[in-house]
């Protein structure tokens, strides 16, 4: 469905996407995960055809980007970060105008809207201004307005933030259904737990490179230590990281200001001797915690930085 | 098709806000009638933009032509109305008359001026202005120069007939028919110079007086639709903020159509705009656009073309509403009142009379008040050619330098 070639971006000296390339399958929905500024945006904007790549190329269905982008944007529907919608327009006149821009005329205009609008829950409100929405339902016609022209591959770009958890729980829902429906959807977000629930498969992008990619298993499977220990102390020096990383079983450790984070197979054994070598440093424990593998753990371990930064 | 799509939410989203409603539509017709009607003095009354006066002439020529820029110009038909003559014995009687406010205008004729026209030798005509009455000075010192050219040329071309007859005329023939054709050829010139046809002031007030309140009304559309470069630039500016611009770049729509788009929002806009308040000004103040209306359309799209295409110019040369909204407060304001839309651009220096044509609502606004006093189509050509190559341009400056979207890393 989607193949997307080493791409690359500059903006002035500064290189923000260094050789980005993956592949999405039809139907399939892929998470693209990063911390802010990680280039996420900058590739799926080249991706929409909305900013042209400095090198690299992305197909489509089997269209290029670079050579045909108007068929390519007929088969994408792109839902921005910010609301971009007219709020002095009601919902059904933005849908329609959105709808018309991707070439829907007459009747088939009207039929999508109201179709869209029963996707996004908001029937009985369309005909209210947008700047009357609350966040959460603004969200959610900016997603509505992405999809009135059926797009084969649906691209949305952190399509939750700043909204209240009951909407992000509808918007997460909605794609939801429309993945099992059929569509492609490629969604970016430093949400690791939206990731981890919409996607069958994830890249993680970093400083603008594609760090690791894979379903979720298989990124966690990917971690030197398969569970870690979360340790919050008092007065951590680098004679106790020095003390922790020689214990049997560690296979690495990342320091966070007065927190460690301990990579270990069996995490649950070594507890502990890490308890023990924490005392006999003299630091004072406030908290310890074992954690399971997820991609929070994945993203520091590749990383060394939380995905929040 | 898309151009109109994006052109009409354009139009539909800008009705809908109320506060730029106020600004485009009922703030210069308020304007219209409080300038119009506390003005109306200012620029010659309610009926008429000719002001009264009274001129102040010492004559020291008792030729036929000094007479008769006194009796049958000045004091032609046309003019007597406006026009009080108060003959005075001597130059420094005239300067003490304008001094102390008894004349509005001072006229010294020369020795010799009738002599010395016909001879086509220099001579001039002194008119004093006083400078609170810049208008008057200005119409009395534009009919006399209008009289004394035309008497001059007529007395060239009097010249030129003599000689040539003198040279075709055989010598054989007596010379008494010699002189007497001399002399019937110099009363036809002379008759034909002093003629109704060589009124001088038959322009510059058209055939139709305008009134204070036509003025206004054609003085505050110049002045409210060159807002509309601002609301235009804005609207693009905004939509760029929004990323609406970004989201409509996604669609398969083109970037021509897209700045098209926006251009012909601010075109009917504008247009829209300009017919409201042609139409309320019209049955609400009685104020009429003219004998030909279709003039007074022509000049209001080429007008709305203009600054709608200085609205893509401007979006393209700043990057913040903020900055707009600083053209729109101080910008649109000097552009006015350099264009005469706060004061007749009669009253203003030469200096400012000459930078005032680069102003797009100069332009508008001087045509406006022709058409109403009455003008020809061929009259138009000029502004509609400048109005237009003004939009055209604007437009080009626009489209090749906007930056649809604003770059953000991530």
């Amino acid at each position: 469905m989607l193949k997307v070639s080493n791409l690359h971006k500059c903006y002035g000296k500064r290189e923000v996407v260094r050789g980005v390339s993956f592949h999405v399958r039809k139907g399939e929905s892929f998470g693209l995960l990063g911390p802010n500024g990680a280039g996420k945006s900058t590739t799926i904007s080249m991706i929409s055809g909305l900013i042209s790549s400095d090198h690299g190329d992305v197909e489509v269905g089997g269209v290029s980007v670079n050579k045909n982008p108007m068929e390519v944007k007929k088969k994408i529907g792109v839902v921005p970060q910010d609301i971009a919608l007219y709020p002095t327009l009601t919902a059904r006149e933005n849908l329609k105008f959105w709808g018309r821009m991707y070439g829907l005329r007459g009747s088939e205009v009207n039929k999508r809207t109201d179709e869209v609008l029963e996707i996004v829950g908001l029937t009985d409100r369309a005909n209210e201004k947008i700047e009357g929405y609350s966040g959460g339902m603004k969200r959610r016609i900016n997603i509505g307005a992405a999809l009135l022209h059926k797009p084969e591959l649906l691209i949305m770009d952190e399509p939750t933030v700043g909204i209240d958890p009951q909407s992000r729980n509808h918007i997460l829902e909605t794609v939801k259904q429309l993945n099992k429906a059929g569509m492609t959807v490629i969604y970016t977000s430093h949400y690791m737990e939206e990731v981890e629930y919409l996607c069958d498969r994830i890249a993680i992008i970093d400083h603008g490179q594609v760090i690791a990619i894979g379903t979720k298993n298989e990124l966690c499977n990917r971690l030197a230590g398969r569970s870690s220990i979360h340790l919050s102390v008092n007065g951590s020096s680098d004679e106790l990281v020095m003390k922790l990383s020689n214990l049997s079983g560690v296979h690495k450790i990342s320091k966070e200001k007065e927190k460690l984070i301990i990579f270990a197979n069996e995490t649950r054994q070594i507890l502990g001797n890490v308890v023990a070598a924490t005392i006999a440093e003299g630091a004072e424990i406030i908290s310890i915690e074992v954690k399971e593998p997820n991609l929070e753990t994945v993203f520091l371990q590749l990383t060394g930085r939380s995905l929040r930064d | 098709m898309k151009v109109f799509m994006i052109a009409s939410k354009d139009v539909v989203i800008r009705f809908r806000d109320r506060k730029g409603l106020m600004l485009m539509v009922l703030m210069p017709l308020l304007l219209t009638a409080i300038l119009g009607a506390a003005l109306s003095d200012m620029i010659g009354g309610d009926q008429n933009l000719m002001p009264k006066m009274t001129i102040s002439v010492y004559s020291e020529d008792n030729g036929e032509l000094a007479r008769r820029l006194v009796d049958d110009v000045l004091q032609s038909e046309e003019l007597k109305p406006y026009i009080k003559i108060k003959m005075l014995a001597s130059s420094k009687e005239v300067l003490t008359s304008i001094e102390n406010g008894k004349g509005d205008v001072g006229i010294i004729i020369p020795k010799d001026f009738s002599q010395n026209v016909f001879e086509n030798r220099a001579t001039k005509i002194e008119v004093l202005q006083d400078p609170g009455k810049e208008t008057a000075g200005q119409i009395v010192s534009s009919i006399v120069t209008s009289y004394t050219n035309r008497a001059a040329a007529v007395a060239i071309a009097s010249k030129e007939v003599i000689e040539d007859l003198a040279m075709s005329i055989p010598a054989t023939q007596p010379s008494n028919d010699f002189q007497q054709i001399i002399r019937q050829v110099t009363a036809e010139l002379q008759e034909a110079a002093l003629s109704a046809n060589a009124k001088v002031i038959e322009q510059p007030i058209g055939k139709n007086p305008v009134s204070g309140m036509q003025y206004y009304a054609a003085a505050m559309a110049a002045m409210f639709l060159l807002f509309n470069a601002t609301v235009g630039a804005k609207s693009i500016l905004n939509e760029r903020s929004t990323e609406t611009l970004a989201r409509l770049i996604n669609t398969p729509t083109s970037r021509g159509s897209i700045l098209l788009g926006k251009f012909f929002g601010t075109l009917i806009y504008s247009v829209v705009q300009f017919f409201i308040f042609m139409g309320v000004t019209h049955f609400l103040y009685g104020v009429n656009w003219g004998e030909d209306l279709l003039q007074s359309i022509l000049i209001g799209i080429c007008y709305s073309f203009a600054v709608s295409g200085l609205s893509m110019a401007i979006a393209a040369m700043i990057s913040s509403e903020t900055a707009a909204d600083v053209v729109a407060g101080i910008g649109v304001q000097i552009l006015s009142a350099l264009g005469g839309s706060m004061v007749p651009i009669s009253m203003f220096p030469e200096l400012l009379r000459k930078i005032a044509h680069i102003t797009p609502n100069y332009w508008a606004l001087n045509s406006f008040v022709d058409i109403m006093g009455g003008t020809s189509w061929q009259t138009l050509l000029m502004p509609v050619s400048v109005l237009m190559s003004i939009g055209l341009v604007s437009l080009l400056i626009g489209t090749w330098r906007l930056q649809l979207i604003r770059r953000r890393i991530g």
